[in-house]
């Protein structure tokens, strides 16, 4: 392990327990839903690392397929596997806060359904890469469905204002409806997160890289043989 | 003497083939149509108890007949070509990756309406609708979501040729991608099939149109990089 992801990981370490003290004794209580709105924290931050995580698998995918350097693929394909974790998180949150607040785990709310298929899209791409995993093309099409899977992006943040939604709009380009103390420890929430999903992607794709390599000494030894 | 070939031509070519092979086997038509026809007749049982409700839920019949129809042809345009090796033979033709994606979506895209101009009216005589004005705007939703849904579904078909479980996956990755296109096709189903307000469907179909020409053209852009691997 290189010396920076070891220094990553110790700060990842320090982080997440500021982030949680953060989060569960720093910011006030919120009046009328209660304690439950902490979740709040790790909600929204685990949303914003998962939608930046499909920035990169379309930026991976992008610079794949204008220089064919497979780190690219290695950084897009990690993207999808790390994207798809955070924002596993911000299905289950949301359903444990939605609970008391709404009384449903779920509403087919577009906020709601609109982040539920884009998780959708990039699992499908993980099965699309896994079906193809002997194909020599594998790059190039992972890479062409990456990036159409992100178009799908933008319709995410736009149905907000196509459908009515019951979804709670914490940020809106007038003001932001949050007391200060809340807003801080979302931020340094979300800086926890960042740094994690900075350590995990390094530690992914090293990974990716070693597979790619192990596999490659595989066949070579089995045509030695042969 | 010869003129080089225009790209309209080439276009009308590869559409022709594509349809003159279907004309002539008829198999793909009729069995895709019965498939169609028989998940009207599963959707209409399913709602048998839905009362009142009926018109609401039932564009949602009609949608998955056709978006399960167009999968059986969408698997199927592209396989005959593999299995024909007639591909490779194509792009050596005057024909770009750009042609051939054109001419195999616009080919899909009129058998998929051809097949629905068909099963509209059944639809309609399944579950109770009397034929309007609005069954012409319902025609052009179906038009407009067929060249979407074709565009992408060739990308993709494409792009698992020679899969060993290629028509699972190939609903796998086409339908969330293209679940959007779907829910403004319903809401604008829901809304011709109930008389509601037509500035709401007028709204929709704007969205269906911007949708549509999104999907077309990174369909169109996402073809060369595939068909360059072939």
């Amino acid at each position: 392990m290189k010396t920076i992801d070891k220094f990553l990981l110790i700060l990842v370490g320090v982080l997440i327990p500021v982030a949680l003290y953060f989060a569960f004794i720093y910011a006030p209580t919120e009046m009328i839903m209660g304690e439950v709105q902490r979740i709040f924290y790790f909600h929204l931050a685990s949303a914003w690392t998962g939608l930046l995580s499909f920035f990169f698998v379309f930026l991976g995918g992008a610079l794949y397929l204008w220089n064919k350097n497979p780190k690219h693929d290695y950084f897009a394909h990690s993207a999808v596997e790390l994207g798809i974790l955070f924002m596993s998180i911000v299905l289950i949150t949301g359903p444990i806060w939605a609970k008391p607040v709404w009384g449903a785990w779920w509403t087919w709310d577009p906020r709601l359904t609109s982040t539920f298929v884009l998780w959708l899209i990039f699992v499908a791409y993980l099965l699309l890469r896994t079906s193809l995993k002997d194909h020599p093309a594998v790059r190039t099409y992972a890479a062409v469905y990456g990036i159409i899977g992100f178009i799908d992006v933008p319709i995410v943040w736009m149905s907000i204002h196509w459908w009515r939604t019951i979804h709670p709009k914490v940020i809106t380009p007038q003001k932001i409806a949050l007391d200060p103390r809340m807003w801080t420890a979302v931020l340094v929430c979300f800086v926890a997160m960042l740094v994690l999903y900075t350590v995990l992607i390094r530690l992914r794709m090293n990974l990716l890289q070693l597979e790619e390599q192990a596999e490659s000494a595989r066949e070579q030894l089995m045509e030695k043989q042969a | 003497m010869n003129r080089a070939p225009t790209n309209m031509s080439i276009i009308l070519s590869l559409i022709r083939k594509d349809l003159i092979v279907e004309y002539r086997s008829k198999q793909v038509f009729v069995t895709t149509l019965f498939f169609g026809l028989l998940v009207l007749v599963v959707g209409n049982f399913s709602l048998s108890n839905a009362g009142e409700m009926t018109a609401t839920h039932a564009p949602g019949v009609l949608w998955i007949s056709f978006l399960f129809s167009g999968l059986l042809f969408l698997n199927h345009i592209l396989q005959s070509e593999k299995e024909e090796n007639t591909l490779s033979a194509i792009l050596i033709s005057p024909a770009t990756p750009g042609h051939l994606f054109l001419g195999k979506m616009l080919a899909a895209a009129i058998f998929l309406i051809s097949l629905e101009i068909i099963l509209l009216p059944i639809f309609h005589f399944l579950f109770n609708f009397s034929l309007s004005i609005n069954t012409l705007w319902l025609l052009l939703v179906i038009v407009l979501t067929a060249f979407g849904y074709c565009s992408l579904g060739v990308l993709f078909s494409t792009m698992s040729l020679g899969l060993k479980n290629r028509e699972i996956i190939l609903s796998v990755i086409l339908f969330p991608i293209l679940l959007p296109l779907l829910v403004i096709a319903v809401k604008s189903s829901i809304i011709l099939l109930n008389g509601l307000k037509m500035g709401q469907f007028f709204f929709w179909l704007k969205m269906l149109v911007c949708f549509n020409v999104i999907f077309v053209f990174v369909s169109y852009w996402g073809y060369f990089w595939i068909v360059e691997e072939i």
